[in-house]
């Protein structure tokens, strides 16, 4: 059943995948990078990248399993080499979003004025979004494997 | 610890959260049980990739109505420390009733369509019947994964707190607090 047609949309998912996974990791580094340097004023960006990771985290499953979807049928079986990366993979993507939430609700959490913060929070903080990029890092490989062998 | 008013956007974030990690969470861990079952190649190569993402869409929109009803409704709100876990049950349980059931009802009408165009006016008792008891299944559903989900989302707030030290919220700017 389809209503366009695969081949233009296989690629519009593909590309749309890249560009999720592109801001999920490049908007966890800039908020890590910011913490780091002890910017002035970082709870704005931090919430803003709050936002655009929930979207783009939605997108990126969405567009993930519209990537199986390109294969399917011959999706190969979890005893494979490859369904076991698959497998890692899902089990890696449900302790980002599961973890991630844990993220966001501590940011909701905080007081409106990023002075009032004590280094104990931003040091937190700081090892959280980092703790996020290596994640989505490790994820990505997983995905090269999965793609490539 | 002070709590301060959350904004709107504060609420606006935090359902936009709850929307998003709830139709992610649903769809991975639907795909993984699919794949460990041997049925997943076989599922998607009959949706296709444009109604898949459809399908996620209309997901997406209803996991977002409904927690947006369910938050809103919530007081003093999902963050407050004076929030149980109780009376989150209670409304995601509700709410995920009324989530479980808009899910079937697009899945029931395309049945219907399919159904009703080859067999006539003949099937309509047959699906009047499909409609109620698929609702009440539906919504039964529904309120189990909306309970099992409200409930995460305590544990993910105990978590943040404690992965976050407490600190003193001075009042937002135009908010009312019940601290002097």
């Amino acid at each position: 059943m389809a209503l366009l047609p695969p081949g233009p949309t296989h690629l519009a998912v593909r590309w749309l995948h890249v560009l999720a996974m592109a801001t999920l990791v490049g908007g966890a580094l800039l908020c890590w990078g910011l913490l780091r340097r002890r910017a002035a004023d970082p709870l704005p960006v931090l919430r803003t990248y709050e936002w655009l990771f929930w979207g783009a985290a939605g997108l990126a499953v969405l567009t993930g399993v519209g990537n199986l979807g390109a294969i399917a049928p011959a999706i190969p079986r979890p005893a494979t080499s490859w369904g076991l990366a698959f497998s890692v993979k899902l089990v890696g993507v449900i302790g980002l979003l599961v973890g991630s939430t844990v993220r966001t609700m501590g940011v909701l959490d905080l007081p409106p004025d990023s002075n009032a913060l004590p280094q104990t929070v931003l040091d937190r903080l700081r090892i959280g979004y980092a703790a996020t990029a290596l994640w989505l890092l490790g994820i990505l490989v997983l995905a090269e494997v999965i793609a490539h062998g | 610890m002070a709590e301060a008013e959350p904004t709107a956007d504060d609420q606006s974030l935090l359902v936009w959260t709850v929307a998003s990690v709830n139709a992610a969470l649903l769809v991975a861990v639907g795909v993984g049980l699919l794949y460990a079952a041997g049925g997943l190649g076989d599922r998607l190569a009959g949706l296709g990739t444009s109604v898949g993402v459809l399908a996620y869409g209309y997901l997406w929109g209803v996991t977002w109505w409904t927690n947006r009803r369910w938050l809103d409704a919530l007081e003093p709100g999902l963050l407050s420390t004076d929030t149980t876990a109780v009376a989150v049950s209670v409304g995601a349980l509700r709410w995920g009733a009324v989530a479980g059931v808009l899910v079937f009802a697009p899945a029931f009408v395309a049945v219907a369509v399919l159904v009703g165009g080859n067999a006539g006016l003949g099937a309509l008792p047959f699906l009047a019947l499909g409609a109620g008891i698929g609702a009440l299944v539906a919504a039964g559903v529904g309120a189990i994964v909306g309970g099992i989900l409200g409930l995460l989302d305590v544990v993910f707030v105990r978590a943040s707190r404690a992965w976050l030290p407490p600190t003193e919220h001075p009042p937002r700017a135009g908010s009312e607090t019940d601290t002097p």
